[in-house]
């Protein structure tokens, strides 16, 4: 029951003119419409500069080497930035880490959100500046006439984080782009926010592809969950098949290292610990890359790199998944 | 090793750094032979005057009004402006140093009043400041070094008070003082090692406008009378200038490739520390 | 019934932030005990650092008490405090900013003991090296700069530096906040070997309560400078009595797809 209105094959993004260092080793997936993608990761995973590719928002200092990014069925022109300026915001909508980042401090946020809506449509003042204003109040800003005049510095964290939503939706895209939106907000603002996302999801029918670390945001916002390891797709699944039946070692490892009050903490040390580091993206490993890592690891690992088994629609990238479900 | 290694790739990679070098190279290599090369003193009237570069042997870049060789000139002079320039900004580094780091790490009153004397020198035009401290104290080169010093302290102070104000919040630093170092130990060891690079640039552009400026005092007549500086060179020039423009126009070529090259070596040194700061800092 | 190795009664932290007066610690008390480790919990803005730094001597209290073994050490001055720091160390969160770029790692880690002139030249440096050992750092590495290390390798760094002088408390502020989840599991458990081998006790401060109760013995919640509820971890968790720890209880998603979506997470009320 798939309905996919993004797709990415076999991403491959190097550094420029070094295309043995590979930040993205060609990862595919796709994104149904009207669902919630979460990508889970940890440093060096590639998943932040899997959401620039698809914005077309790679720095200079990377390039892409392979693979195509299709939104819709067609292509996405995304090294051609003047084309991309058209999909951006009206069709693809992007919220970052940093709200204060993405706000201009000499203007007030109303402005900021207008200037968006602008940018893609040919309305008159008045009616881009009443949607304003209704936005605003869709995504729960109080007072939203006056706040509108305000500038970032006045408001909290999460008030900016909402007018960050407000302008990445203003346009009524198709997908939305949140890269880890809650991360510098507390937890109560960040329950908030994750709230006003479903709801908005709920009401518009926009996918969001939800890039985290947090795997308690995940279990209880996402759909499908796919997880990267040191620029691969380890594994992909519907979340709640993921959690209760992790089959890559690495998810495995992660769920099991991830603090969680109720369940008995693991024998041995406190958490259960995945032992070493991510390798750095110059190491040419022809292997699994989690190979050093793994307490299923063998020579075969180490020489080939795994092709992806389906399982429905649990895929994995291991030649030794993990057959014991979870306690 | 390591250390050294790098900064020879990023100077190889740089040219104009490399060339800044040269220049500099051999403006030392002409103070540190200029006896060898020129055994009487500069101000020998060693020939006819007024002869053009090339007329006459053994003063291949002419002779001056009172038939001095100005090539010698040139290799003497370089001898003073090196010494001056280098002096100068060692002892402005010093204080600079000083009160900058005080001023910055403790604040409060001991920053308001380090601040003040700073802005009291600073306030004074340069130039002006220095003719007076020799007017005053006589010129010689220990007075003309000195003078330079008192000129050029108070910027290197607001830098490196800047810096410390800094890194004195640094993580790093408050967890020395968890540790139990003192004041004196936090200052020197652990915040002026990486207060440095900022200062060693902005050493090397000073050394430059001192230079210039001991030329400009010679040249004013300012300068000590019993050496040849590049600046009386350029200042006996003055009544020739109409037919025998050489005299001011060669020691005048000289200050600039001086000049230019410590500039060019500053921005070498810039570029060189700032990239690999921001990789230390972890950005 | 022995007494508490940190016991802090009415502390007050006032301070001026150019024209305005703010107090971050208003009337905080509290207690930990010998081997224990008492988890400081709040969100941004509730005092939980100014407390932190407060307790190490690096912000003067305004008012009230901090006794470290019987000694009342608040508001002490630098001099005075100094026989106290061998005791009471600190890990920072950011392992980026918290050790200085121009020194090598053995200097760092044996600058305390030459500080406090503890042991000779060459035991120092050998203690350094068992100290880089212990915390899982490689020996071949200890003339490295911080910058050629890994974040959680360098929160090691810091661990080892804090230890060196094998204090009693160890004050952690955030040390794993900045980590991804795989190596914040292994500092979590380092120190909690060390805790174990050295004999200490933790006052651990964090945002993230899910994260405290794996391995905090009590948990003291924070809200706008004040302490709101205190209790075995356990219970804090399962039975919360005060507003604020409940709201944040109810805000928080946990990892496990079998329990209901936290309350502050459901849309269907709307």
């Amino acid at each position: 029951m798939t309905n996919p209105i993004l797709q990415v094959e076999n991403l491959q993004i190097c550094v420029r003119k070094k295309p043995g260092v590979l930040i993205l080793r060609g990862v595919s997936f796709h994104v149904n419409a009207g669902e919630t993608l979460a990508i889970v990761g940890e440093s060096g995973c590639g998943k932040s500069m899997t959401s620039l590719a698809i914005m077309g928002l790679l720095p200079d200092a990377v390039e892409r080497l392979s693979g195509t990014i299709r939104f819709k069925g067609r292509e996405l022109p995304i090294t051609d930035n003047r084309a991309m300026r058209k999909v951006r915001a009206a069709e693809i909508g992007m919220v970052f880490q940093e709200p204060m980042a993405a706000l201009d401090p000499l203007y007030p946020v109303g402005k900021q959100v207008l200037e968006v809506i602008e940018e893609h449509e040919k309305l008159p003042r008045a009616m881009a500046w009443a949607r304003v204003i209704d936005l605003l109040s869709k995504v729960d800003l109080p007072n939203p006439e006056t706040l509108a005049w305000s500038y970032p510095h006045k408001l909290s964290g999460g008030q900016l984080q909402r007018v960050v939503i407000a302008m990445a939706l203003a346009c009524n895209p198709d997908v939305l782009i949140a890269d880890e939106p809650t991360t510098a907000l507390d937890v109560t603002v960040q329950a908030q926010i994750m709230r006003l996302l479903k709801r908005l999801q709920r009401d518009t029918g926009v996918a969001i592809v939800l890039i985290t670390h947090n795997l308690g945001l995940v279990a209880h916002t996402a759909d499908r969950v796919m997880v990267m390891y040191a620029g691969n797709k380890a594994e992909e699944a519907p979340t709640r098949d993921l959690f209760l039946n992790p089959r890559h070692p690495y998810t495995r490892g992660l769920l099991d290292a991830t603090p969680n009050p109720e369940r008995a903490s693991a024998q041995g040390g406190v958490l259960r610990e995945i032992p070493g580091t991510v390798p750095s993206i110059a190491d040419p490993m022809p292997g699994c890359r989690f190979a050093p890592r793994c307490a299923n690891a063998s020579d075969l690992c180490r020489a080939r790199f795994p092709d992806p088994t389906f399982e429905g629609a649990h895929g994995f990238a291991c030649h030794h998944p993990v057959t014991d479900a979870r306690v | 090793m390591d250390r050294l290694k790098s900064l020879l790739t990023a100077i190889l990679r740089d040219w104009m750094m490399l060339l800044g070098l040269l220049l500099l190279a051999t403006v030392f290599f002409m103070a540190a032979t200029a006896p060898l090369f020129f055994p009487q003193p500069p101000d020998t009237m060693m020939g006819p005057p007024l002869q053009w570069p090339g007329q006459y042997p053994g003063a291949p870049l002419g002779t001056d009004g009172l038939g001095r060789n100005i090539l010698s000139g040139l290799f003497y002079g370089a001898q003073i402006s090196l010494l001056v320039g280098f002096a100068s900004v060692t002892v402005a580094m010093v204080f600079g140093i000083l009160v900058g780091s005080f001023a910055g790490y403790y604040g409060g009153w001991i920053d308001n009043l380090l601040m003040r004397v700073t802005e009291l020198f600073q306030t004074i035009p340069q130039f002006m400041l220095a003719i007076v401290v020799v007017a005053v104290l006589g010129p010689s080169i220990q007075v003309i070094i000195f003078s330079l010093a008192v000129v050029s302290w108070p910027a290197i102070a607001r830098l490196v008070r800047g810096e410390f104000m800094v890194l004195r919040e640094k993580a790093y630093v408050q967890g020395c003082i968890v540790v139990g170092m003192s004041d004196m130990r936090i200052i020197f060891t652990q915040i002026l090692p990486n207060a440095m690079s900022g200062v060693t640039v902005m050493s090397t552009i000073m050394i430059a406008t001192a230079i210039l400026m001991e030329s400009a005092l010679s040249f004013l007549g300012f300068g000590d009378p019993n050496v040849t500086t590049w600046g009386t060179m350029i200042g006996m020039g003055k009544n020739n200038l109409r037919d025998a423009w050489y005299i001011m126009t060669i020691p005048g070529i000289a200050l600039l490739l001086t000049a230019l090259a410590l500039n060019l070596v500053g921005d070498g040194l810039n570029d060189y520390l700032n990239p690999r700061l921001r990789s230390q800092r972890g950005q | 019934m022995t007494n508490p190795l940190l016991r802090i009664d009415d502390l007050h932290v006032s301070f001026r932030v150019g024209k305005q007066t703010i107090h971050p610690v208003r009337g905080i008390s509290l207690h930990l005990n010998r081997g224990e480790t008492l988890a400081l919990v709040g969100e941004s803005g509730c005092g939980k650092t100014t407390l932190a730094r407060t307790i190490l001597g690096l912000q003067a209290p305004s008012s009230g008490v901090i006794e470290y073994d019987g000694n009342d050490i608040a508001g002490l001055d630098r001099f005075r405090l100094k026989r106290y720091r061998p005791h009471i160390q600190c890990v920072f969160q950011d392992p980026f900013s918290s050790l200085n770029p121009r020194k090598r790692v053995e200097q760092l880690i044996r600058e305390p003991l030459d500080i406090h002139q503890i042991g000779d030249k060459s035991t120092r440096l050998k203690r350094a090296h068992e100290m880089m050992e212990r915390v899982g750092l490689p020996i071949d590495w200890a003339r490295r700069f911080p910058h050629e290390f890994s974040g959680g390798q360098r929160q090691r760094i810091g661990i080892a530096r804090a230890l060196v002088m094998q204090p009693d408390l160890l004050i952690c502020d955030e040390p794993v906040s900045a980590l991804d989840v795989s190596i914040q599991a292994q500092i979590i458990n380092l120190l909690w070997e060390l805790k174990r081998d050295m004999g200490l006790s933790y006052l651990f401060i964090s945002h993230d309560l899910m994260l405290v109760e794996t391995f905090a013995d009590r948990v003291a919640m924070m809200y706008k400078g004040e302490i709101v509820e205190t209790g075995p971890a356990r219970q804090v968790w399962s039975n919360p009595q005060h507003e604020f720890t409940r709201r944040m209880i109810d805000a928080i998603p946990v990892p496990d797809v079998t329990r209901p979506t936290p309350p502050a997470f459901r849309i269907d009320a709307e």
